[in-house]
């Protein structure tokens, strides 16, 4: 195997868990993430040459990942409101919080585009609003806006229909 | 970090594509070659058969001036005889 055929083998093992769920968590739909995640590693095959360093690497997948999946749900014109269940991690909580954990991918799939990826690289990848500004190539106050609507937002139905939630 | 934040990193924590992704993925990067090499036979068909068809044409005009020839010779032997 040539390295450039090897290091694109190794970057898709190591980065296909992140790039998969972001498109997941962002669609709700297993067959759409695994297209757009397909045609990303794809698009990553032919710029690796431009790709040096492990971070930059990391910063394109993300940032082509997250426009790729907008781009894709503007296609399909279609509502962000079928919520396909993600396989938990080992369960991890009562009832109560699987209930909850419910409800709470449904009201994030019912959020627009830019906020729900804005929670979704939030929360996924643990960013902190600056990165997540250069990735969605939006301004930091937007992205903290969005962060603090959105979960007002959650907290507000979350306390409606569960109870209060500190 | 707030309970609701924690209940939302359990709901977006990082989850495993299907089997196989891995294999599709490094499988397919090959797909853009495959299309120009399909692209090249295309070309190289079409090529061969507006060759093919040439040669054809260039048969049926040398038979065209076969029979030609031959006609006029046989006119010129019927008006050499006719003299």
């Amino acid at each position: 195997m040539r390295d450039a055929e090897r290091r694109f083998a190794d970057l898709v093992h190591t980065h296909q868990s992140m790039v998969f769920s972001i498109a997941f968590h962002f669609l709700r739909d297993r067959f759409a993430a695994e297209e757009v995640a397909q045609d990303v590693f794809l698009q990553l095959h032919r710029k690796l040459d431009e790709l040096q360093s492990a971070d930059h690497v990391v910063f394109w997948l993300r940032r082509t990942a997250s426009h790729r999946s907008i781009d894709y749900a503007r296609r399909r014109r279609r509502g962000p409101i079928a919520v396909e269940s993600a396989p938990e991690s080992p369960v991890d909580g009562d009832v109560g919080d699987i209930f909850l954990r419910d409800r709470l991918k449904a009201l994030i799939a019912s959020l627009a585009e830019a906020p729900r990826m804005v929670m979704v690289l939030r929360y996924q990848e643990e960013m902190m609003p600056e990165e997540i500004a250069r990735v969605l190539e939006m301004p930091v106050g937007t992205v903290k806006s969005h962060l603090q609507r959105s979960l007002a937002l959650l907290r507000e139905k979350i306390e409606r229909s569960i109870g209060e939630i500190r | 970090m707030e309970e609701l934040e924690q209940h939302l990193k359990a709901v977006l924590h990082r989850i495993d594509p299907p089997p196989g992704f891995e294999a599709r993925a490094v499988r397919r990067r090959s797909r853009p070659g495959l299309k120009w090499a399909a692209a090249l036979a295309t070309a190289a068909m079409i090529v061969a058969g507006v060759y093919w068809q040439g040669e054809i044409a260039k048969e049926r005009v040398m038979v065209a001036l076969k029979l030609t020839g031959t006609k006029l010779q046989q006119i010129q032997e019927k008006v050499d005889h006719a003299q």
